[in-house]
């Protein structure tokens, strides 16, 4: 599997010079699988990926692919309205997020869309088939297997992925905010090759936004101690840190794992990782 | 006067719907309305730094006497 990373900012998009090396674009990543491609939150980042995808079969209406989203908040969907392929007839894309139902979830993107949100004014404007599930423990997505774990995050919850190919494993767990514990995510951290976490906050600034739902490299950290992954992931950096101290942030995370033999890559706009 | 022009003459004949403006029309109302001076604004996503410069330059090459400037993250005017 090979992650690209779109969009790495929480909560807002933090554009200018001072987040210029890591990017200001919210939450998206893609996964390329054997079997196809799979997108993971929808923030504005999306908008960059679509624009790439251009150049491939979902600029003829021949593209194909799984969306997985967290939760949706701005951040993890506001992209979506600016996503080049779904205005293209043929193409194919099917979004599996929270909700007991589809129809929970397909209300909420329509909302979105409303005319006093956005021009779209209904998903139905789409030229490209948007279809909408509710994500369940486990399922299939482009032959890749997917598992998936509800977690608190502030005063609402999200969805945590664990994407498996090949004896490859790659987690995706944003907005965490844990309450007690790891909240059961242990076992869907369990031994990963790569576990992608939020590290939106330094411990000290965390202290004084407690109840927003979402960790700090340390806790990051220790999840990925007590799982055992092999490589963590940074992400979802706090609007306000300029990419010095995400450096910061970065290489705390490295002297606190590098005893315990995890490796860590920051993600950045538009660097790739393999899963290996 | 501050005005949208998120769209080159190019790109608004295929999206005239989209309820966006650009650069020529803009410097024709400035004119009529006698203003004296115009802000280009309201810049299409993708547009890279280097596009809003040329598309600075091409107005202002049309603007004739009319001062023409692009807005940009913390420029200020003073009235």
């Amino acid at each position: 599997m090979k992650v690209t990373f779109w969009g790495v900012r929480g909560s807002i998009p933090a554009p200018g010079p001072e987040t210029n090396r890591y990017g200001g674009n919210t939450s998206c990543v893609s996964v390329e699988a054997a079997g196809g491609l799979i997108i993971i939150d929808m923030g504005t980042g999306l908008m960059h990926l679509g624009n790439a995808l251009l150049g491939g079969d979902f600029g003829k209406g021949k593209g194909r692919a799984g969306i997985l989203l967290s939760h949706t908040h701005w951040d993890h969907i506001q992209g979506l309205g600016f996503f080049a392929p779904v205005f293209i007839g043929g193409n194919q894309f099917t979004v599996w997020g929270p909700g007991d139902s589809p129809k929970t979830l397909e209300d909420i993107l329509e909302g979105q869309m409303d005319p006093n949100f956005s021009p779209l004014q209904t998903l139905r404007n789409f030229s490209a088939t948007f279809d909408v599930k509710a994500a369940t423990d486990t399922f299939e997505v482009m032959g890749v297997k997917v598992s998936s774990k509800e977690h608190p995050h502030g005063a609402t919850t999200a969805l945590a992925f664990r994407l498996e190919e090949n004896g490859k494993s790659f987690v995706y767990a944003s907005d965490v905010g844990y309450v007690s514990g790891m909240d059961g995510l242990e076992s869907l951290f369990a031994g990963a090759d790569v576990l992608l976490h939020d590290t939106t906050y330094r411990p000290a600034d965390q202290e004084t936004r407690r109840d927003r739902g979402f960790s700090s490299y340390e806790q990051a950290c220790d999840a990925a101690i007590a799982a055992r992954v092999k490589r963590l992931v940074t992400f979802h950096y706090d609007q306000d840190y300029t990419d010095d101290d995400v450096d910061s942030i970065v290489a705390a995370c490295e002297a606190r794992l590098a005893p315990h033999g995890i490796a860590v890559t920051p993600a950045r706009e538009g660097e790739e990782l393999t899963v290996a | 006067l501050i005005y949208d022009t998120q769209f080159t003459p190019e790109e608004y004949k295929v999206r005239p719907h989209w309820g966006h403006s650009r650069p020529d029309d803009a410097i024709s109302i400035a004119r009529e309305a006698k203003v004296k001076q115009l802000c280009l604004f309201h810049h299409a996503p993708m547009r890279s730094d280097d596009d809003n410069d040329r598309i600075l330059e091409l107005a202002r090459a049309s603007a004739g006497t009319l001062p023409v400037v692009s807005a940009y993250e913390g420029l200020e005017i003073q009235l």
